[in-house]
C-alpha cells in the first residue's frame, strides 16, 4: 500500500479514527451472535465449544477496550488519568491473558478433542503443558514490561501451538474418510482461518517496533492489516456457523 | 531505517516487504485449500469406484447363481421327462396287457391303477415343461404360467386364477421373462407350502412401457418385518433387481399375501 501522499494518509486516520472500533466491534460480535442464534443445530457436536468461545472473545474485546471506551466517554476520563503509569495503562496485559493465552489454550483444547489419533493428542497436550509454563515464566520475568516487542516470543509460541494443533487435525482429516464431507464440516473453515489469521499475525509483532505515533504510515497500515484479518476470521466463522451442516458425534 | 528520537520509523521497503509476505500466506493457504479440494475430488472418486466394483460383482454373481439353478431345474425337468416319464410309460403299457388277460374281478382295480399312472404320466410331463427354462422359451411366458395354474388347479386344495390385461405385449428378453417366471414360481411355491390358502390370483397388467404383475393369496400371511428372510425370500427381490423390476411383497397375518411387481418392458428391450 503506497501511503505516501500526506493527504490521503490524513483520510486514512480518519476513517480509522471513525470507524476502527466499531467495525471492529462488530464483526467480533457477529459469529457470537449467529453462533448462540443457531447453538441448537451444534448443540450435539464439539462446535459448541467454539460458539462459548465466540461469545468468550467477544465478551474479551469488550472489556479489552476499556481503554478507548474511557477516552470516548466524556465522563469517564478521569479513570484514565488513575491509570496512567501503572500497568494497566496499557491494554496489553488484558490481551496477552485472555487471547494470547486462552485463545491458544482453548485451540489447542479444541483440535484435541477433535483429534482421534493418540499419538497427536498427546503431542497436544504436551505442548499445551510447555506453552503454559513458558507463558507463566515469560509474564512473570517481563511483567514490568509487557509492551509489545517483549511479547514476541510468547507470540511465536502461541502461534506454534495453534498451528501444530491445525496441522495435526489436517493430517488426520487427509488420512481418513472425513475428508469427504469436509467442505460441510465447521471445523476445516476454523482450522483453515485460524491457520492463516496466525500465519499473519506472527510477523506483524515483529514490526511493532515502528507501531508508535511518529510513524503513522506503518500504524495505518498495520490498522487496515489487522481490520482486514479480523474480519476475514469472523466473517468465515460466521458463514461457517450458518452454511456448515453439524454431524452428531 | 530511521531513527527520530528513541522511536523507530519503517521504510518503504520494511511496508512492503510485510504485504508481500500476507500475500504470499494468503496464496499459499489458498493453495493448501485447492489440495484439499483435489483430495476431496479424487478419493470420492475411487471411493465411488469401489463400490460400484462391488455391486457388479454382486450382480454377476447373482446371474451365475440363477444360470446354476436354471441348469439344475432343466436337468431334473427332463430327467422326470425321459426318465421317470419313460417308465410310467411302460408301466402303463404293461398294465394295459395285463388288464387285457386278468378276469373281470381284478380288471377294474388293474385299470384304476392304470388311470393312475396316466395322471402321473401327465404330471411329470407338466412339471417338467415348468421346470425347463428352455420349454418356458418356446412356450412363452404367459403359457407357462397358464401351464404353471392348471396344474395347481388339479389339486384340488387351491382355485388359481390367471388374469390378463392390456396389450399382451411379446417378451423382448428372453432371459427376463424366465427371471420372472421364477419369480411367480417362488411366490407360488410359498404359498402352496405354507399359506394354507384357498384362492389365488395371478393377474398381468400390460401397459405401453411397464408390465405389473400383481399375485395375490388369501392365505395366513406373515409378518414381512417378522420373518426371517428365508433364501426365497432374498432371492425373489434379488432377481427382480436383475432386471430392473419393482419388487413389493405386502402381507398381514390372517388376511393374505401380495406381491407387486413392476417391470420396465421397453427398457429392458433387448434391440
Amino acid at each position: 500500500m503506497p501511503i505516501t501522499h500526506n493527504n490521503n494518509l490524513h483520510y486514512l486516520e480518519v476513517f480509522l479514527n471513525k470507524y476502527y472500533a466499531l467495525i471492529n466491534f462488530a464483526i467480533v460480535f457477529l459469529p457470537a451472535i449467529i453462533g448462540v442464534y443457531s447453538y441448537r443445530k451444534y448443540k450435539n457436536t464439539h462446535a459448541k465449544y467454539f460458539i462459548w468461545f465466540c461469545v468468550y472473545v467477544a465478551i474479551v474485546e469488550i472489556i479489552g477496550s476499556y481503554k478507548v471506551m474511557f477516552e470516548k466517554i466524556e465522563s469517564l476520563n478521569f479513570i484514565n488519568s488513575y491509570l496512567e503509569g501503572t500497568l494497566l495503562e496499557n491494554e496489553n496485559w488484558w490481551y496477552l491473558i485472555f487471547w494470547t493465552l486462552g485463545g491458544a489454550l482453548f485451540y489447542a483444547y479444541y483440535f484435541w478433542i477433535l483429534l482421534e489419533n493418540n499419538i497427536s493428542k498427546k503431542v497436544i497436550k504436551f505442548s499445551a503443558i510447555i506453552f503454559l509454563i513458558f507463558f507463566v515464566i515469560n509474564f512473570y520475568l517481563r511483567f514490568n514490561q509487557i509492551s509489545s516487542s517483549a511479547q514476541i516470543p510468547i507470540n511465536i509460541a502461541q502461534a506454534i501451538l495453534i498451528l501444530l494443533a491445525v496441522i495435526l487435525y489436517f493430517l488426520e482429516i487427509l488420512k481418513s474418510n472425513k475428508i469427504l464431507s469436509i467442505f460441510s464440516s465447521i471445523h476445516f473453515y476454523i482450522g483453515a482461518t485460524i491457520l492463516l489469521w496466525n500465519l499473519i499475525m506472527v510477523p506483524l509483532t515483529f514490526y511493532d517496533i515502528y507501531f508508535n505515533r511518529s510513524d503513522m504510515e506503518y500504524s495505518i497500515l498495520k490498522a487496515f492489516i489487522f481490520l482486514g484479518c479480523n474480519t476475514f476470521m469472523y466473517l468465515t466463522f460466521s458463514f461457517a456457523l450458518i452454511w456448515c451442516k453439524p454431524r452428531n458425534n | 531505517m530511521v531513527q527520530t528520537s528513541e522511536q523507530l520509523v519503517s521504510t518503504d521497503v520494511e511496508r512492503y516487504l510485510l504485504i508481500y509476505m500476507i500475500a504470499v500466506l494468503v496464496i499459499v493457504t489458498g493453495l493448501v485449500i485447492v489440495f484439499f479440494m483435489v483430495f476431496q475430488k479424487r478419493k470420492n472418486k475411487l471411493l465411488l469406484d469401489r463400490v460400484k466394483r462391488e455391486r457388479e460383482f454382486e450382480e454377476e454373481l447373482v446371474k451365475t447363481q440363477s444360470e446354476i439353478q436354471e441348469q439344475t431345474l432343466k436337468n431334473i425337468g427332463q430327467e422326470l421327462h425321459d426318465n421317470v416319464g419313460q417308465l410310467l410309460s411302460v408301466a402303463n403299457m404293461q398294465l394295459s396287457l395285463v388288464s387285457s388277460l386278468t378276469q373281470d374281478s381284478i380288471k377294474t382295480k388293474v385299470d384304476d391303477t392304470k388311470a393312475v399312472i396316466g395322471e402321473a404320466i401327465k404330471e411329470v410331463r407338466g412339471l417338467s415343461k415348468v421346470l425347463n427354462s428352455e420349454v418356458i422359451l418356446n412356450l412363452g411366458f404367459q403359457k407357462s404360467l397358464n401351464t404353471e395354474i392348471e396344474r395347481l388347479n388339479k389339486m384340488d386344495s387351491i382355485k388359481a386364477e390367471l388374469k390378463i390385461s392390456g396389450n399382451e405385449g411379446v417378451y423382448k428378453n428372453n432371459k427376463d421373462a424366465i427371471i420372472l417366471f421364477r419369480i411367480i414360481q417362488e411366490f407360488i411355491s410359498n404359498t402352496v407350502k405354507y399359506s394354507k390358502a384357498t384362492q389365488l390370483t395371478i393377474s398381468l397388467n400390460y401397459e405401453k412401457d411397464n408390465l405389473g404383475i400383481i399375485a395375490e393369496d388369501n392365505g395366513v400371511g406373515f409378518n414381512v418385518e417378522k420373518v426371517t428372510k428365508g433364501s426365497g425370500l432374498i432371492n425373489m427381490e434379488s432377481r427382480a433387481q436383475l432386471t430392473n423390476t419393482e419388487f413389493c411383497l405386502i402381507s398381514i397375518p390372517n388376511q393374505g399375501t401380495k406381491l407387486l411387481l413392476n417391470y420396465p418392458i421397453s427398457l429392458r428391450a433387448i434391440s
